[in-house]
C-alpha cells in the first residue's frame, strides 16, 4: 500500500494530508483517474490517522478496492498550521460555529481539481460530521455521499455518561425525569447499582412508549440546521453511512432523528450499530466492524457504478 | 542561512521570549512555511516524518523519540508545539511515527520495540546527514525515551534528553495496561472486571489484546522485557538530562546531574484527560531550553570545532 504526503496551501495555512494512492484494476470498471474518492477528517481534535488510526485502516482498505483516499489535518489540527484552540469547549464551540467548513469545501474543490475526481464521500468520526454535512449545502463540492462515523449532531460537548446524557431530555417526559432522578438514586433504582441496570431495559421501554404516544421528537441539545441539511439530503438521495456503537449515545441520539423522518431516510442512510465497543470504537471489534461497514458500502453504494473517466483538469 | 556563523551561546545568556506560546495564539507563523512532511523508504514499508527547519542561525538538530499508541495521539499536539518551539530557537526538528504507528506504514501488530528502534536510528542518520555536521540531540519521550536512551548508548548523538521515561519497556506496558483496564472500568461500570495479570497471561499464550485500539501481541510483550532503560554511566562525557512531570514541582535554577529525573512543574501530557487540547507543559519546555542552553556549543558540533555552519 503506497502513501503520498500532500501539503495544500488552503485558505491561508498549510493543511497537511496523506493520500492513499488506489491499486489499479481494484475497483469495478475503473480505469485512469477515479470517478469517485473518500475524504476523512479529523476525529474531533485528534490528528489525522484517527483515534487507534482508524481513519489509516480506513484509507487502507478503500484504497485496495480502488479509491484513491485523502486525509487531512484542518487548520490548527495535526501537522497543519494555524491557531489551536486552547480545550475541548472552545474547540466544539468553534466547530459548530464552523471553523473547519471552508476549509473542508476547499479541500473537496482541490481534490477534484488535481486529481480528476468527480465526486467525493467525504466523512469521518464524531466532530468531522459538521463540515461534512454542511458541504451539502455547496454546489461545487457537494459530496457524494458522507460516512458519519458516530456523528455529534449536539450543539455542546456531549462526552459524559449515559445518565448524563439522558439528563438532557426533552418536554415534559424530560423534566419529570429529571425531578425524579435524585429520588430514583435513592432507591437504588437509577445510576449504576445492580437493581438499576436490571431496570434499565423497563426503562428503555417505557421511554419508547412515551415517544411513540407523543410522536418523535428531536432532543433540546439537537443542532436543528445540521440534522435539517442532513434529512434534506434524503430526499436528493445523497446516500450516507452512519456507524454507532450499539446503545451508546450517539446510537440514541441517531435514532431519534431518522424516526423524525423514517420514509425519507429509507432506502439512502444506512445505519450499522456495533455492539460492545465505544464512541472511539477502539474497544472490543468496534475498528473490524467499522472497517467492514464502510468498505461494503462504499462498494455497494459506489463501487458498480464507476462512470466515465475524468480527465485531469489543467489548472487554470 | 548558509554562510552563516553559529550564533554563539557560551555565555548562557539567552533570552527566552516570554510568555509561552499557549494554544489559541498563533505560535506557527513563521515556521509553518518551513516544515515538511514526507516519507521515507526504510525496510519494506514508509517512514513518516515532519523536520521543522531551524529559523534562525543553526545551533543543532533534535531528533524526537515519541511515545507508541494511545500516548502518541494524546501527546501529537504538544511534540507539534515543542518541535515549533526549538525551530524557533535555532534547531533543526525532525519528528517520526513508527512503523505501525499513525502515518508510517505498517501493521502494528507486527511491530517491536526493536523494530522501532531501527525506525529511530534510521531517522537519526537521516537528520544528522541533513545536518552537516551539527550536533546531534536525541530527545525521547516515554516509549521513545527508552528508545533515545539505547541509541545513546550506542553512540548514537552528541547529547540525551528524556521526558518522563518509564523504568523499562515491561514497565510501561505494565503501566499502559492498567490505565486501560481503569478507564474501561470508568466508562462501563457494569462490564466484568478484568484483571491486568489476566491480560499478560492472555499476551503469553499468544492472544492479541485490544489495548485502546490497538492489539498487543506476544512478540511485543515478551521483547519489552528485554528493554530497560539504559541510563548514561557516570563516565558519560556526551550531555544529558532527563525530566518528569511533577504537579507543582518548583523550577530548578540549574541542570543536575544527578541519578534521578529533575521534577518539573507539568501535567502528564501523554495520558491526560485534561479537556486543555495542549495540556500544561511549559515546565518541561523550560527546562529543556535551559538545559539546551547550558550545553552549548555541543560536543562534536561545527562550533565547538570552530566551523562555519552550513544550512541544514
Amino acid at each position: 500500500m503506497v502513501r503520498t504526503i500532500l501539503t495544500w496551501r488552503i485558505l491561508g495555512e498549510d493543511l497537511v494530508g496523506t493520500r492513499h494512492i488506489p491499486t489499479p484494476g481494484r475497483a469495478a470498471g475503473l480505469s485512469g483517474a477515479p470517478s469517485v474518492g473518500i475524504l476523512l477528517l479529523n476525529p474531533g481534535s485528534a490528528t489525522r490517522s484517527g483515534n487507534s488510526d482508524l481513519s489509516v485502516r480506513i484509507g487502507d482498505r478503500l484504497a485496495l478496492r480502488g479509491f484513491p483516499v485523502f486525509r487531512f489535518d484542518l487548520p490548527g489540527l495535526g501537522d497543519s498550521s494555524g491557531p489551536t484552540p486552547a480545550d475541548l469547549d472552545a474547540f466544539w464551540s468553534e466547530v459548530v460555529n464552523g471553523r473547519n467548513d471552508e476549509a473542508t469545501v476547499a479541500l473537496i474543490e482541490r481534490i477534484q481539481l488535481e486529481f480528476g475526481v468527480a465526486r467525493v464521500i467525504v466523512g469521518g468520526l464524531c466532530a468531522a460530521a459538521l463540515p461534512t454535512v454542511r458541504a451539502l449545502g455547496r454546489s461545487s463540492a457537494a459530496p457524494a455521499g458522507l460516512i458519519l462515523l458516530e456523528p455529534n449532531f449536539r450543539l455542546a460537548v456531549r462526552n459524559r455518561s449515559d445518565g448524563a446524557q439522558a439528563a438532557t431530555g426533552s418536554g415534559p417526559f424530560g423534566k419529570s425525569a429529571a425531578r425524579l432522578r435524585p429520588a430514583l438514586a435513592a432507591l437504588g433504582l437509577w445510576g449504576e447499582s445492580r437493581i438499576a441496570r436490571a431496570a434499565r431495559p423497563l426503562r428503555a421501554f417505557l421511554r419508547g412508549v412515551w415517544r411513540r404516544l407523543l410522536g418523535p421528537r428531536l432532543p433540546r441539545d439537537a443542532n436543528l440546521p445540521l440534522i435539517t441539511s442532513w434529512q434534506e439530503s434524503f430526499a436528493r438521495g445523497v446516500h450516507s453511512l452512519v456507524v454507532v456503537a450499539a446503545g451508546q449515545g450517539t446510537d440514541r441520539y441517531v435514532t431519534r432523528i431518522l424516526e423524525s423522518s423514517p420514509a425519507r431516510a429509507s432506502g439512502v442512510v444506512s445505519c450499522v450499530r456495533v455492539p460492545g465497543t465505544n464512541h472511539l470504537f477502539t474497544k472490543g471489534a468496534g475498528r473490524d466492524a467499522v472497517l467492514t461497514a464502510v468498505e461494503r458500502w462504499v462498494m455497494e453504494s459506489f463501487g458498480g457504478n464507476a462512470q466515465a473517466v475524468v480527465r485531469r483538469r489543467s489548472g487554470s | 542561512m548558509a554562510g552563516e556563523t553559529r550564533a554563539g551561546g557560551s555565555d548562557g545568556a539567552r533570552t527566552l521570549p516570554p510568555p509561552w506560546p499557549r494554544p489559541g495564539i498563533r505560535t506557527d507563523l513563521a515556521s509553518s512555511a518551513l516544515e515538511a512532511a514526507r516519507f521515507f523508504d526504510f525496510a519494506d514499508g514508509q517512514i513518516y516524518t515532519v523536520t521543522h527547519a531551524a529559523l534562525r542561525p543553526c545551533r543543532g538538530a533534535v531528533l524526537l523519540c515519541g511515545p507508541f499508541g494511545v500516548e502518541r495521539e494524546r501527546a501529537y499536539l504538544t511534540l507539534v508545539l515543542w518541535a515549533r518551539m526549538l525551530a524557533a530557537r535555532g534547531f533543526e526538528v525532525m519528528r517520526f511515527d513508527y512503523r505501525g504507528n499513525g502515518e508510517s506504514s505498517g501493521t502494528f501488530e507486527d511491530m517491536t520495540l526493536s523494530r522501532w528502534r531501527e525506525d529511530a536510528a534510521f531517522c537519526a542518520a537521516r537528520l544528522s546527514a541533513a545536518a552537516h555536521g551539527g550536533a546531534l540531540v536525541l530527545q525521547g519521550i516515554r516509549l521513545g525515551a527508552l528508545i533515545a536512551a539505547e541509541l545513546f548508548a550506542s553512540g548514537v548523538g552528541d547529547g540525551l534528553l528524556l521526558w518522563a521515561p518509564p523504568a523499562s519497556a515491561e514497565a510501561l506496558l505494565r503501566d499502559t495496561l492498567r490505565h486501560n483496564l481503569v478507564a474501561q472500568r470508568m466508562a462501563d461500570p457494569g462490564s466484568p472486571p478484568r484483571m491486568r495479570e489476566q491480560l499478560i497471561a492472555a499476551l503469553e499464550a499468544g492472544e492479541l489484546v485490544n489495548v485502546d485500539g490497538y492489539f498487543w501481541t506476544r512478540a511485543l510483550w515478551m521483547e519489552a522485557k528485554q528493554h530497560p532503560l539504559l541510563l548514561p554511566p557516570a563516565s558519560e562525557a556526551r550531555p544529558w538530562h532527563a525530566l518528569e512531570a511533577q504537579s507543582g514541582a518548583a523550577a530548578t535554577s540549574r541542570t543536575s546531574r544527578l541519578g534521578r529525573p529533575e521534577a518539573v512543574d507539568a501535567d502528564t501530557f501523554w495520558k491526560s484527560s485534561s479537556p486543555l487540547l495542549v495540556p500544561r507543559s511549559e515546565g518541561f519546555f523550560q527546562a529543556s531550553l535551559r538545559w539546551l542552553d547550558e550545553n552549548e556549543p555541543w560536543p562534536g558540533s561545527g562550533a565547538d570545532r570552530g566551523i562555519v555552519n552550513g544550512s541544514v
